[in-house]
């Protein structure tokens, strides 16, 4: 009589082919960060259209980070924005990562967009702001991998801001009852987004951002405190 | 070596709070590894694990040497809640059954049966007193929508281990001594008892060595290497030589000893409470009078039994570090949780506390097999915090490997099966030196 924790993961997003064989994709990052959880994972290539038949099919869904915007015209992404809100009307909970983070939001009637402050990189400390008592005690902070330019620009009605910095207003979002989402990466390892940045350099990323990106590396992240803090504080887990 | 949390968890005072530890107090010593030293078996971990295959193999007139860190008892066999319960595997049935198929799923179900019965067994054959109590284990539903999940599974549950169960609705759980506003029923499981784990690893240790087993402690190995014909393990004080090699560190092992353990485990902190003894009066005001051993539904999994000196014994998975520090904060938090679930206890003192480590595979199901492709060399491990049965028996199985004959005990496919690696490797918590990794990378040609 096992039950374990279903955890579903939607793939949105792959790492680029060559960091794939060493690194794993993005869900098996994710099921390495949340291990601890104890939990059965079970990926869904939602980028290539493989749906979950239902929300009910796992207890928690992630949203992986993927180079795609949700502002742009992808077919999986309106599926999966009507994914989004049938999981939260059946009462499943969900973690959103970056893509995860600006879909989530958007699908919940609020808005994303490129940011005129340019790409986020490398390890970004936000600070916890009006933490709600239902996750324990506010962190210190929060510390993990940023890897994005864009970001959400509107909340979306009842989604309550968690942790922010000057870079970043909505660094962390907490939607009561239902989920919470992040802008950074808490799957990455710092050599994968080390590397991660390396493969862009020159190409998508200008040099000296990556540079002063590589020299936060070695800066903790607060990625497994993270995790401890879902698998304690998610409500009715 | 190469381990995953921060150095306290691993020194040797980290628990001297534990109320095992403080209590039973340890009758052996084992001298460390003195210089050079041959044997035919080498087994390294004196854990459930480790002693059972010592035991096991002794029992064959084998000659067996055990190396410890520490010593008998000092990982999570000396520390764990004395849980001898049915689990082992963490894995859905629904999982299990995709893997392995339905005679597979059963087989493994009936292992863990067996797992049970060989503790009791073993308990009777060398006359050991580890404080027994409990008749089989309760879970309770922790939300309505639990219980129905239980009532549903009873059935089942009956039908799969062949044991008897009996379904506590929440009006009766008061009569039967389990009162909690915290739980809306629940469902015992026959088979299974309590026990005070430091008695029984203690009990092990002094039979194997009666039967002419060596046990060091304080030899932690450092390095293993194959040789012509076996294997050299080096502790700080010595070097041991033997022909087979089993390997029974589980939570505690090291990504390095051997290589091909790396990322193959998993270890997850586990932390448990001990009251003094209540009173009369408390355990009245309480309505907590059963020695029924019990854990919760939540998947925060909580597990708890009044012991017959009549402490609670209360423990909780959890904690990202193993600092001083963080295992402070623990305390703090599974005692909010004690006193949420019992709150006529909450001027109780709680004098006890630790924390140790339990391990996961990322199968979620336990291991006993080969060493990769290393002749004569075995490993177990991965028991989901449910060592006390799974990890003793998966012992006598691994002697049973090693021994190189067909056992006539269960040993299921699904503790065949290689467990598959973390992807991130020793990645997969930041604790190791990241800055060090770092560099290393920017240094590449």
């Amino acid at each position: 009589m096992t039950t374990s924790l279903r955890i579903g993961v939607l793939e949105t997003g792959r790492p680029p082919e060559e960091l794939a064989a060493d690194h794993g994709d993005y869900p098996s990052m994710v099921a390495d960060w949340l291990a601890p959880l104890e939990g059965e994972v079970t990926q869904y290539a939602v980028l290539d259209g493989k749906f979950p038949e239902s929300p009910d099919d796992a207890d928690l869904w992630i949203i992986t980070g993927s180079k795609f915007g949700v502002y742009e015209n992808h077919p999986f992404i309106a599926p999966l924005e009507d994914f989004i809100r049938r999981a939260r009307d059946a009462g499943r909970k969900m973690v959103g990562i970056c893509f995860g983070h600006q879909v989530m939001a958007q699908a919940l009637g609020g808005a994303v967009g490129k940011s005129d402050k340019g790409w986020g990189l490398g390890v970004h400390e936000y600070t916890p702001v009006n933490w709600p008592d239902e996750l324990g005690t506010a962190p210190e902070k929060l510390s993990l991998q940023a890897y994005h330019q864009d970001q959400v620009k509107t909340l979306p009605e009842g989604a309550r801001v968690i942790a922010s910095s000057e870079f970043c207003d909505y660094a962390a979002l907490w939607y009561p009852g239902f989920g919470l989402s992040v802008q950074g990466h808490p799957e990455f390892r710092s050599e994968y987004a080390s590397q991660l940045l390396n493969s862009r350099k020159g190409t998508l990323l200008a040099p000296d951002e990556v540079d002063d990106a590589q020299s936060t590396m070695a800066k903790p992240t607060t990625q497994h405190q993270l995790a401890e803090l879902i698998r304690i504080h998610f409500p009715d887990l | 070596m190469r381990r995953i949390f921060e150095d306290n968890a691993y020194q040797r005072d980290v628990d001297t709070l534990n109320y095992w530890r403080a209590t039973t107090p340890n009758e052996r010593t084992c001298p460390a590894l003195d210089g050079r030293a041959t044997t035919e078996f080498a087994i390294i971990g004196a854990g459930f694990t480790g002693l059972n295959a010592a035991l096991h193999l002794a029992r064959e007139g084998a000659d067996v040497t055990v190396l410890d860190a520490h010593g008998p008892g000092w990982g999570a066999s000396g520390r764990n809640g004395g849980f001898c319960c049915l689990g082992g595997a963490k894995a859905s049935d629904a999982v299990l059954k995709r893997r392995f198929g339905e005679a597979g799923y059963r087989k493994y179900r009936q292992t863990e049966k067996a797992a049970v019965d060989f503790v009791d067994d073993l308990l009777v054959r060398l006359q050991l007193d580890v404080d027994r109590h409990s008749s089989g284990e309760t879970v309770l539903a922790h939300r309505p929508k639990d219980m129905d999940r239980l009532r549903r599974e009873a059935e089942e549950i009956h039908d799969e281990y062949g044991v008897d169960v009996e379904l506590i609705e929440k009006a009766d759980l008061a009569a039967q001594g389990m009162n909690s506003a915290e739980f809306h029923g629940g469902l015992t499981v026959r088979k299974g008892f309590g026990l005070n784990p430091r008695k029984y690893v203690q009990g092990l240790a002094h039979k194997a060595v009666t039967k002419g087993v060596r046990i060091h402690g304080d030899s932690p190995v450092t390095g293993i290497t194959r040789i012509d014909d076996g294997y050299e393990l080096r502790s700080p004080s010595g070097t041991l030589q033997a022909k087979h090699l089993l390997l029974a560190t589980n939570g505690y092992s090291s990504d390095d000893l051997p290589e091909w353990m790396r990322a193959r485990y998993l270890p997850i902190q586990s932390n448990i409470i001990v009251t003094r003894p209540l009173t009369d009066d408390e355990i009245a005001e309480q309505g907590w009078f059963s020695d029924q051993m019990a854990y919760d539904t939540r998947h925060l999994l909580h597990y708890f039994r009044l012991m017959p000196n009549r402490r609670m014994l209360f423990g909780m998975r959890g904690g990202v570090n193993a600092t001083p520090q963080a295992h402070e904060r623990m305390r703090t938090y599974v005692r909010s949780e004690f006193d949420r679930i019992f709150p006529a206890w909450t001027g109780v003192e709680t004098p006890y506390f630790w924390t140790g480590l339990a391990c996961l595979s990322r199968n979620l199901t336990p291991y006993v097999g080969p060493i990769g492709d290393w002749p004569d060399a075995f490993a177990s491990f991965a028991y989901h915090g449910n060592g006390v049965a799974m990890g003793s028996y998966c012992g006598m199985l691994m002697a049973e490997l090693a021994l190189g004959r067909k056992s006539h005990h269960i040993c299921p496919d699904v503790i065949k099966a290689p467990p598959a690696r973390f992807p991130f490797g020793r990645f997969r918590r930041a604790l190791l030196p990241i800055t060090f990794l770092h560099y290393n990378f920017l240094d590449r040609p």
